[in-house]
């Protein structure tokens, strides 16, 4: 295609986005790009937040009462080979009975007055996945000198359903709503395909090239797409950063998605998302009708 | 030069458009393609334009079996012809101007040579000074004209017309034929459908009568007066 070609069906492109029914599928496009845009920050969120949870789940393990320093030493070299386990930490028979006592304050007096210390050294595990927990448990159970391992098994698993539950729903909404939104611009697009059939049945008369006819539309769409994701974009990024620190005040416990980064990640999804379903809608309404203009 | 073999088309079970219809148009002849309504002139150029399938047989436009040819193949092959359809097809929103151009945009022409050759051919057709102007502006022959300036503005080797003077005054049809006469002059094969009896006698041109799909008349290059033209 000649310079001159590109610029002539650009400037087309340009005009035909202020003339045509194109600021409505734009409208449509901003109004979408919001509901999307919120459910990305949602979506991204509570990602985040199970992240935390599934990073700081924890499985301890008991050492027997008589085991030596050594010997839960040598255990928490064990475990920290198994796979899945990200950090290791002992915490002495001394610490876990301060632990008690600062637990239970009203025994202090009871625990005190015992000769001997009852408690065992522990290990406390973190793993990268609650999923983990049953399969590294049961390899920490058969390491020498470790009587009992505690976790919470429902916990675990409930939370590890959760995260993947929250990913697979994520895919699920976001590709229902990118089908939404490509068939409600597929029906603006059409109708201004259709306002603009003169144009393409002339085109065709005179001897137009498929891509001569079809690139004032993909350009367009792809104009349309930038457009409505500036506008879109922006409304989320205003809505997104105070919604985001008032979560953050109710529950400052928790840590939200609120860095740049998270922000840029979430404007560069809607932007794919806003060019993908422009363009995708003015390619499937085109050709729908071309081929009813070639029947003609 | 045109050809068509054993040409069919069938509307529907019943209704037959075209029916075995045989002919051969050489390189810059001058046709007048005629019939009553329904008697297939528009179905036999709407083929020969690459816009209408034949039912059975042959149509052959420079060299190529346009009814049988992929799209890309009629796109290419209507960058050598001009086409005037019976509604004109003229583009309302644009000016007079921009509906010439439009036909050497397609044809990927550079800005200085369309803003050459588009005043070049509205004077041939009488429309200089009026560029600027709508069509809906414009009265039926000046319509007939743009579509007939924009069918001529790449020089097409073959002009295909579909009613250019309907309902057009005898003036203002003579006018337009006379147009199309000079671009024949030129070189290029005009084949002009038209049931405008008074503007054929007055010429010595070719004349095919078409009658319920069949080819009846076929007066040959000789003309309707026997002359040579």
């Amino acid at each position: 295609m000649k310079l001159s070609t590109f610029r002539y069906l650009w400037s087309q492109a340009c005009a035909n986005i202020r003339r045509s029914l194109s600021p409505s599928a734009a409208a449509v496009i901003v109004i979408a790009l919001i509901v999307l845009g919120s459910m990305l920050a949602v979506i991204r969120n509570t990602q985040s937040v199970t992240r935390d949870l599934v990073m700081s789940f924890q499985i301890v393990a008991y050492m027997a009462v008589d085991s030596s320093a050594r010997d839960t030493e040598d255990a928490a070299s064990s475990i920290s080979g198994i796979p899945g386990v990200v950090g290791v930490e002992i915490s002495t028979k001394e610490a876990e009975l301060e632990r008690l006592i600062s637990r239970f304050p009203s025994y202090r007096q009871v625990i005190s007055s015992l000769r001997t210390n009852p408690l065992a050294d522990a290990i406390v595990v973190d793993l990268d996945s609650p999923a983990r927990a049953a399969d590294v448990a049961s390899v920490v159970q058969r390491i020498d000198g470790v009587d009992e391992v505690v976790y919470g098994t429902e916990a675990a698993e409930r939370l590890a359903a959760c995260a993947k539950g929250l990913g697979v729903l994520s895919l699920f909404g976001t590709v229902f709503l990118v089908l939404a939104l490509s068939l409600v611009v597929g029906s603006v697009v059409g109708l201004t395909i259709e306002y603009r059939e003169p144009e393409i049945e002339v085109a065709s008369l005179v001897g137009a090239s498929h891509w001569f006819i079809r690139w004032p539309f993909i350009l367009e769409a792809f104009l349309l797409g930038v457009l409505a994701w500036l506008v879109g974009a922006a409304v989320v990024t205003v809505m997104y950063i105070p919604a985001v620190r008032s979560f953050q005040e109710m529950m400052p416990f928790v840590s939200f998605a609120d860095s740049p980064r998270d922000i840029a990640v979430i404007c560069v999804q809607l932007l794919a998302i806003s060019l993908m379903s422009s363009e995708a809608a003015t390619i499937v309404a085109l050709e729908r009708a071309l081929a009813s203009i070639r029947k003609r | 030069m045109i050809r068509t073999i054993h040409l069919c088309k069938k509307y529907g079970n019943d209704v037959h458009a075209l029916d075995d219809v045989n002919l051969q148009i050489r390189q810059g002849e001058f046709v007048f393609l005629m019939g009553k309504s329904g008697a297939g002139k528009s179905t036999l150029l709407g083929i020969l334009s690459g816009r209408i399938k034949p039912t059975s047989g042959k149509a052959f436009v420079h060299g190529r079996n346009i009814s049988r040819a992929a799209s890309g193949t009629i796109a290419r092959l209507r960058r050598q012809m001009g086409i005037v359809v019976q509604d004109l097809r003229l583009l309302e929103r644009w000016t007079v101007y921009e509906n010439i151009a439009f036909a050497m945009r397609v044809l990927e022409r550079t800005e200085e040579q369309i803003a050459k050759r588009v005043p070049e051919v509205l004077e041939s057709v009488g429309l200089l000074g009026r560029e600027g102007a709508y069509p809906g502006e414009l009265s039926g022959g000046e319509r007939q004209r743009v579509a007939i300036a924009r069918a001529i503005v790449n020089n097409p080797m073959t002009i295909l017309a579909d009613e250019p003077v309907g309902n057009l005054d005898l003036a203002t049809a003579e006018s337009i034929i006379t147009t199309l006469e000079s671009i024949n002059s030129r070189g290029a094969t005009v084949l002009v459908a038209t049931h405008n009896e008074e503007i054929v006698r007055r010429r010595n041109h070719r004349v095919i009568y078409l009658e319920r799909g069949r080819l009846r008349i076929d007066t040959g290059p000789r003309g309707l007066w026997g002359d040579s033209v």
